[in-house]
C-alpha cells in the first residue's frame, strides 16, 4: 500500500424525511456534486420522538440519511441551499471533516 | 449575469417550501385521491381548514342550512351540539340579562336565521341606537380607519398586481392566469395538440422564454419580456429580480410565493407532482418544475403590471401601493370599495362616476357621505339580524336592554362563534355517526367454526367491498377478509405489449420488484413456459426486456423508447392506460433470474446490438457478418481481448478505423461493462426472491388473522371500474393500488401462494395450508359488481367439480349488491336483483352516463379487527373494513403496517370526499358537464381555466345537495388498549394524524370491555360508548 495520497473533503449527512428525498438529491445535483449514498429506514429518537425505522407499505413517513463528500467550497452553497428548508422540516445536516484516497470520484 | 450558487439554491428550495401547501394533481390516468390539505396536515384539522380558507378561498365546513337540515334527520345528536356551545362560551365573557347559550343555539338550529356580515364602520353604539329605534349618533371617521381597512386586505406576501386590481380595477390577475395557462397547455401537452411547442426538451423555463421573446402577441400588448428575461438566464435568477423589482422584503417572499402558486392551484399541483414523478415519460423528455413555472408566473405578471402603470400612471411596487394609500386615505377606500365589491349598490354609480373623474375635490365631497350612508345601512342591518335572533329565541326585551358595551362583546363573541360553528356542527354530526357504529358491534367473543368454510374470499378494504361481502355471507358458506386491496405486494408490473412500468401500490411506498407479464402460447407448464421465456430473449423486439434494459440512448437506437409512443402506442393514443384484467393467455415471471439467464439475456443484447452498429455504421449487409465475428467484436468492445479482429481483415478496415468502430460500440451503443452492470442491476429488479415471497403471503395472512382452517378455495379479489366516456373512470379504481385495477396483484399473491416451497417454508413458520387448498385470483368490478375469476387454466382438476357451485354463489351475491346499490343511483331504480344487475351492466357501457356508480361516496368509518364485530351489521357501503385479529400481533408490528399504508390511504381518500363536498367549486372539480380534457392528463372548465382537482359534483352531490356526508374519518381498532395506542404512537404520521384532528380513533378493548376514545388532545376510557343511541336522537329530532 504504497503511494496513497489522501485529499481531504467534508462529509455531509443529510437527515430528513423520505418523503423529501427527491428533493434533497435534486439539490446536491443541481450544487454539481458527483454522487451521493442514501441510507433508508433509519431508526432513532429526536425532538419528535422515537422514529421506527421498519415500516412495510409507507416510505414517505420513514427518515433517510444521504451521504455525500464534497470539496470544501461546496459547504456552505449547499447549507445555504437547505436553510429555508429546514427551517420548515425536521430533519439535521452533520458536516465532518474526511479524507479520500481517489480524489476524482468526488470532483465533476 | 447570474446569481451565486448558494443563492441559487436558496431560491429554489424556498420555492419548494412555499408550494408544499398546494396539493399535488396526479394525472387522471391514474387518479390518485388525496387530501387537499395534505401540505397542511401538520396543523390541526380547525388551523388547516383555516388556513386553507385563506389560501385557496374555500370553505371548510358545510353551511349551517346543510347542518340543520342532518339535525331534523336526527343525524346530528342536539345533545353533543348544546355541549359544543357551551364549551365554546366557557371562558367568554357572560352578558348580564342575556341567555348566551339560548341565543347561539338558536342562531345555530332555527332554520332561516342571520345576522349578516360584521360591520366595518358602524360601532356597538350605532348598533345601540338602530335597535332602540334612534338616530345614528354622529361622528367621523378617522382618515387612519379608512387607511387600515384598505391595508388590512394588503397582507404580507400579496402580489401588487392583487392590490392594483382591487384598487383600480385592472384585471391584471385573470389576464395574467389566462397567460399562463396558455403557455402550460402548450408546453404540457401530451400529444392532445396538432402543433407541438418547440424545444420542450430544454425544460419549461428555457423553452418558454425562447417561445415568449419572440411572441409578437405579446410585443404588441406592450408586455417587455425580453427586457426582463435579459437580466438572467436562470429562473432562480429571474425570481430573485422580480422581487427586488417590486419591492417585496425578502422574509415576505415565501409567502408570496405560496400566494402566486395558490392562484392556479390545479397547474401547480400537477407540474409539483409531475417534477418528483422520476418515471413519468413526460416529465423525463420535457422537464419542469416549480421554479420554472414560478418564474414565468412572476415574468408576466412584472410585464402585466408595468405595462398598465405606464399607461395609466399607476403606482406599482410595494413601497409605491404603501405611499398611495397613506397620502389619498379616502380615495384608496372608495377606491377599494368600489372594486373590491363591498360598495353599496344605490351609491356604487356616484363613486364610479367620482373616481373615475380623477378630481381630488370632488372624491372629497363624495367621501363623507359615502361613509354616512355605509355606517346607517351597516347599523340598521346588523340591528334587524340581532332582534330577529334575538325574537326567535325569546330574548327580545333582553337584547333591547342591552348597553352599548355588552353589545360590543356580544358582537365579539358571535363574529367568533360564526368562525367556530362549523366543526362544532361537524362534531355533533360525527358523534352520532360513531355512536350508530358502536352501538352496532357485536362485542361477545368470537364464537369457533365447527368445520372450514367452502371458500375464503380476501376483498380489498375499499367501502365498496363491504356490501358484496355481506351478501356473500348471507348466501352460502362463506368466510371474507378485508386488506388492502395490493394485497401487501408492492409490483411494478410492465404488462403485455406495454413498455412502461406501472405502480400497483399505495402511492406512499415505491416497489422495488418489477413483475413482468409474458405470452405463453403453447402450454402453460412449467418447462415449456421456461423455454418460451428463452425464445423470447432472442426475439428482441418483442420482449419487453429489452426496452426494460436497453436505457435510454441505446434504446432509440431500435425505437425502443422505453416509456415512448412506439411500444405503447394505444396506451397514449387512449384516454388512460386499462391494464387489461381478462387476458387468459399469459403468465407472470416473478421469480429471480439466474445468474445464468441474465447474462444471457444480456449478451443477446448487446450481439443485437453489435449487428445494428455494423448496419448503420459500416453499412455491411446482415448476411455478411458471421456469429463468431459478434463475438469477437463484443469481446473486445468489453476488453475482455485485444489485437486486430477478424472482422476487420474481412472487411478491411485499417486500425484506426478500427479503433474508432470499437469506440463507437463502446461509447454510442454502449457494449461496456459499467453498462453492462447497470443492465444487471436491472434485471435484478426484475421477480421477488423466495424469502420474499414467504414473506408476502405470511404477512397477508398474518395481518388478517388467517393461519388456519383454510378452505378448498381462497380467492384474492381485486376491483376495478369499468366506465366509457368518463376521465373519472381511475377514480373510481382501487387507490391501494395506486389508481389502477387490481386484479395484477391478486394473481401475483395467487401465484405464489400456490408454489410448494412457499407452503414448505409457511408450515415453518407455523402457518400448515392444506395440499387441497387454492388460490384463486378474481376481479370485481364495482360498477357491475360481478366478481371474474382468472387463471382458471391452472386449477387443479380436483377443485373444477366445485367451481359451479362457486360461481354461483358469487352470482347471486352479484345480483343482491346490485339490488341494494341502484336505487340509490336512480331514483325509482330497480330492487329487483336480476333487473337491477342488467342495469349496473347497461351503467358500465354507457357513454352518456355520469354517474356509472357511487364510487367511495359516503364512506365515514374505518374499523380494524375481526369480522364479528361487524357482521351483523349493514353499513350500506360506507366503512372500510380491514380485517385484523390481534392475538396473532404480539407486537403491534402488523397493526403498526396496517396503519401506515391502508389507514392512511383510507385517510386520503376520505379526506379527499370531504373537502370535494363541503366546496366542490373550489376543491372539487365542479360539474362534469361542462369539463374539457386538458391535454391528456387533467380536465378544465370551460376551453380554459385551472386544472380541476378533487372529485366532480356528481360524486358528491345528488340534485344540488351533498349525498357524501363529510365526516373525518371515524376509525375503530379492535386490540389491547396498551398495544393500540403503541402502534399509533409508532406510526410518526398516523400519530399526527390523530392528535391533530384529522382522523377520529376509537379503541374498543376485548379484553377489558372498554372503550377509548382521542378526544380534546388526550384518550378518554369509557366503560360504555358514551353517546346516545341513533333511536334516540331521531325520535327527539322528531
Amino acid at each position: 500500500m504504497k503511494n496513497l495520497n489522501f485529499s481531504p473533503l467534508k462529509k455531509l449527512e443529510i437527515i430528513l424525511e423520505g418523503a423529501h428525498q427527491e428533493f434533497a438529491t435534486d439539490l446536491l445535483d443541481r450544487a454539481g456534486v458527483s454522487g451521493y449514498t442514501i441510507v433508508n429506514n433509519l431508526s432513532g429518537k429526536g425532538r419528535h420522538g422515537f422514529h421506527e425505522g421498519h415500516l412495510m407499505f409507507n416510505e414517505e413517513a420513514v427518515l433517510i440519511m444521504i451521504i455525500v463528500a464534497v470539496p470544501e467550497d461546496l459547504v456552505k452553497p449547499i447549507l445555504e441551499g437547505y436553510a429555508p428548508f429546514f427551517s420548515e422540516h425536521t430533519g439535521v445536516v452533520f458536516i465532518s471533516d474526511i479524507q479520500v484516497t481517489r480524489l476524482v470520484k468526488f470532483t465533476s | 449575469m447570474s446569481l451565486a450558487l448558494g443563492r441559487r439554491l436558496g431560491v429554489r428550495t424556498l420555492v419548494h417550501v412555499a408550494g408544499e401547501a398546494i396539493p399535488f394533481f396526479w394525472p387522471m390516468r391514474t387518479f390518485i385521491h388525496h387530501n387537499p390539505l395534505y401540505g397542511l396536515e401538520h396543523l390541526p384539522f380547525e388551523q388547516a381548514v383555516a388556513e386553507g380558507e385563506r389560501l385557496f378561498h374555500a370553505r371548510g365546513y358545510l353551511p349551517r342550512k346543510v347542518q340543520q337540515g342532518y339535525l331534523a334527520e336526527g343525524k346530528v345528536d342536539p345533545g353533543v351540539l348544546a355541549d359544543e356551545v357551551a364549551h365554546f362560551l366557557a371562558g367568554r365573557p357572560d352578558i348580564a340579562g342575556l341567555d348566551q347559550q339560548r341565543l347561539l343555539m338558536t342562531l345555530l338550529t332555527e332554520p332561516g336565521v342571520s345576522i349578516g356580515p360584521r360591520p366595518t364602520l358602524a360601532d356597538a353604539y350605532d348598533v345601540h341606537a338602530a335597535l332602540s329605534g334612534a338616530r345614528l349618533p354622529s361622528r367621523e371617521t378617522d382618515a387612519t380607519v379608512l387607511a387600515a381597512q384598505v391595508r388590512a386586505d394588503m397582507p404580507p406576501g400579496r402580489p401588487p398586481y392583487a392590490i392594483v386590481d382591487r384598487l383600480f380595477g385592472t384585471g391584471i390577475g385573470a389576464t395574467l392566469n389566462e397567460l399562463v395557462i396558455k403557455s402550460c397547455l402548450d408546453f404540457f401537452d401530451e400529444g392532445q395538440s396538432v402543433w407541438q411547442m418547440p424545444g420542450r426538451e430544454q425544460g419549461l423555463f428555457a423553452a418558454w422564454s425562447a417561445v415568449a421573446q419572440r411572441n409578437l402577441r405579446l410585443f404588441i400588448r406592450g408586455l417587455h419580456i425580453k427586457r426582463i428575461l435579459a437580466v438572467d438566464a436562470t429562473p432562480e435568477g429571474i425570481i430573485s429580480h422580480v422581487m427586488e423589482a417590486l419591492g417585496v422584503p425578502e422574509e415576505d417572499w415565501k409567502g408570496h410565493f405560496t400566494c402566486e402558486l395558490t392562484r392556479l392551484h390545479g397547474w401547480a399541483g400537477f407540474i409539483r407532482w409531475r417534477a418528483g414523478a422520476k418515471h413519468y415519460h413526460w416529465a423525463r423528455h420535457y422537464p419542469a418544475d416549480l421554479v420554472d413555472y414560478l418564474a414565468i408566473r412572476l415574468v408576466l405578471g412584472l410585464a402585466l403590471l408595468r405595462e398598465h402603470a405606464q399607461r395609466k400612471g399607476l403606482p406599482h411596487t410595494l413601497a409605491e401601493l404603501d405611499r398611495f394609500v397613506e397620502a389619498h386615505p379616502g380615495q384608496a377606500y372608495l377606491r377599494h370599495e368600489f372594486h373590491g365589491g363591498h360598495i353599496l349598490p344605490d351609491s356604487a354609480h356616484a363613486v364610479e362616476d367620482a373616481l373615475a373623474s380623477g378630481r381630488a375635490g370632488r372624491i372629497d365631497r363624495l367621501l363623507p357621505v359615502y361613509l354616512a350612508r355605509k355606517r346607517e345601512h351597516e347599523a340598521r342591518a346588523q340591528a334587524a339580524g340581532l332582534q330577529n335572533l334575538a325574537e326567535r329565541a325569546g330574548l327580545a326585551d333582553a337584547m333591547r336592554r342591552l348597553a352599548p358595551e355588552a353589545l360590543t362583546t356580544l358582537a365579539g363573541t358571535l363574529a367568533e362563534f360564526e368562525t367556530a360553528e362549523g366543526h362544532m356542527w361537524l362534531r355533533a354530526l360525527e358523534s352520532c355517526a360513531m355512536g350508530r357504529l358502536m352501538h352496532g358491534m357485536n362485542l361477545a367473543p368470537a364464537v369457533q367454526r365447527a368445520k372450514r368454510p367452502f371458500a375464503q374470499l380476501m376483498f380489498c378494504i375499499d367501502v365498496r367491498s363491504e356490501r358484496i361481502r355481506r351478501h356473500l355471507e348471507k348466501v352460502g358458506d362463506y368466510q371474507t377478509f378485508g386488506i388492502a386491496g395490493f394485497f401487501g405486494v408492492p409490483v411494478s408490473f410492465i404488462g403485455l405489449e406495454k413498455g412502461s412500468e406501472t405502480h400497483l401500490c399505495p402511492v406512499v411506498a415505491s416497489p422495488k420488484n418489477v413483475v413482468l407479464e409474458l405470452a405463453i402460447a403453447r402450454s402453460a407448464d412449467e418447462q415449456a413456459f421456461v423455454s418460451s421465456l428463452e425464445q423470447v430473449f432472442h426475439e428482441l423486439k418483442a420482449s419487453v426486456l429489452s426496452p426494460f434494459i436497453t436505457v435510454e440512448a441505446v434504446g432509440l437506437l431500435f425505437g425502443l423508447d422505453m416509456f415512448g409512443k412506439s411500444l405503447a402506442p394505444l396506451a397514449y393514443s387512449r384516454w388512460r392506460q386499462r391494464l387489461h384484467p381478462d387476458r387468459p393467455d399469459s403468465r407472470l415471471l416473478l421469480d429471480k433470474l439466474s445468474r445464468e439467464q441474465a447474462d444471457s439475456i444480456i449478451r443477446s443484447l448487446q450481439r443485437a446490438l453489435i449487428v445494428k452498429a455494423v448496419v448503420r455504421e459500416l453499412n455491411v449487409e446482415r448476411e455478411a457478418i458471421t456469429d463468431d465475428m459478434i463475438r469477437e467484436l463484443r469481446e473486445t468492445a468489453l476488453g475482455n481481448r485485444e489485437g486486430p479482429t477478424d472482422f476487420a481483415r474481412r472487411f478491411v478496415l485499417d486500425a484506426r478505423a478500427e479503433t474508432a468502430f470499437i469506440g463507437c460500440l463502446r461509447t454510442v451503443y454502449r457494449i461496456d461493462r459499467g453498462y453492462a452492470q447497470l443492465q444487471m442491476e436491472r434485471l435484478g429488479r426484475i421477480g421477488f426472491t423466495l424469502d420474499e415471497q414467504l414473506n408476502f403471503v405470511g404477512t397477508a395472512l398474518r395481518s388478517i388473522g388467517l393461519t388456519e382452517g383454510f378452505s378448498r378455495f381462497v380467492l384474492l379479489v381485486g376491483h376495478g371500474s369499468t366506465s366509457e366516456n368518463n376521465p373519472y373512470e381511475s377514480a373510481l379504481d382501487c387507490g391501494a393500488c395506486g389508481g389502477n385495477h387490481g386484479i395484477v396483484n391478486a394473481r401475483v399473491l395467487a401465484q405464489i401462494a400456490n408454489k410448494p416451497t412457499v407452503r414448505e417454508g409457511l408450515r415453518a413458520q407455523g402457518i400448515a395450508i392444506p395440499d387441497d387448498t387454492w388460490f384463486v385470483p378474481a376481479f370485481h368490478n364495482t360498477t357491475t359488481d360481478e366478481i371474474q375469476l382468472h387463471d382458471m387454466a391452472l386449477l387443479p382438476p380436483s377443485h373444477l367439480v366445485y367451481v359451479d357451485r362457486l360461481g354461483n354463489g358469487l352470482q347471486s351475491a352479484t345480483r343482491l349488491s346490485a339490488a341494494e346499490r341502484i336505487p340509490t343511483l336512480e331514483p325509482g331504480g330497480s330492487v329487483d336483483p336480476a333487473r337491477a344487475y342488467r342495469h349496473a351492466l347497461r351503467n358500465a357501457s354507457d357513454w352518456s352516463q355520469v354517474r356509472p356508480e357511487w364510487g367511495l361516496s359516503r364512506n365515514f368509518g374505518f374499523v380494524i379487527g375481526r369480522r364479528h364485530l361487524t357482521e351483523q351489521m349493514d353499513l350500506e357501503g360506507r366503512v372500510f373494513l380491514q380485517s385484523y385479529d390481534y392475538r396473532a400481533d404480539s407486537r403491534g408490528r402488523l397493526l403498526e403496517n396496517i396503519l401506515a399504508g391502508p389507514l392512511v390511504v383510507g385517510q386520503w381518500i376520505n379526506m379527499e370526499h370531504y373537502f370535494s363536498t363541503v366546496d366542490n367549486a373550489h376543491y372539487g372539480s365542479g360539474s362534469k358537464v361542462y369539463h374539457n380534457v386538458a391535454g391528456r392528463f387533467g380536465v378544465m372548465t370551460g376551453n380554459l381555466s385551472d386544472l380541476r382537482t378533487g372529485l366532480p359534483a356528481q360524486t358528491v352531490l345528488k340534485d344540488g345537495r351533498p349525498y357524501h356526508e363529510p365526516m373525518r374519518l371515524l376509525t375503530f381498532i379492535e386490540a389491547p388498549f396498551a398495544l393500540a395506542r403503541r402502534a399509533i404512537e409508532a406510526v410518526v404520521p398516523v400519530k399526527n394524524l390523530v392528535y391533530n384532528g384529522w382522523v377520529r380513533m376509537a379503541i374498543v378493548d376485548p379484553e377489558t370491555g372498554t372503550f377509548h376514545l382521542f378526544d380534546d388532545g388526550g384518550w378518554r376510557q369509557h366503560a360504555s360508548w358514551p353517546g346516545r343511541p341513533t333511536e334516540e336522537i331521531k325520535e327527539i329530532a322528531a
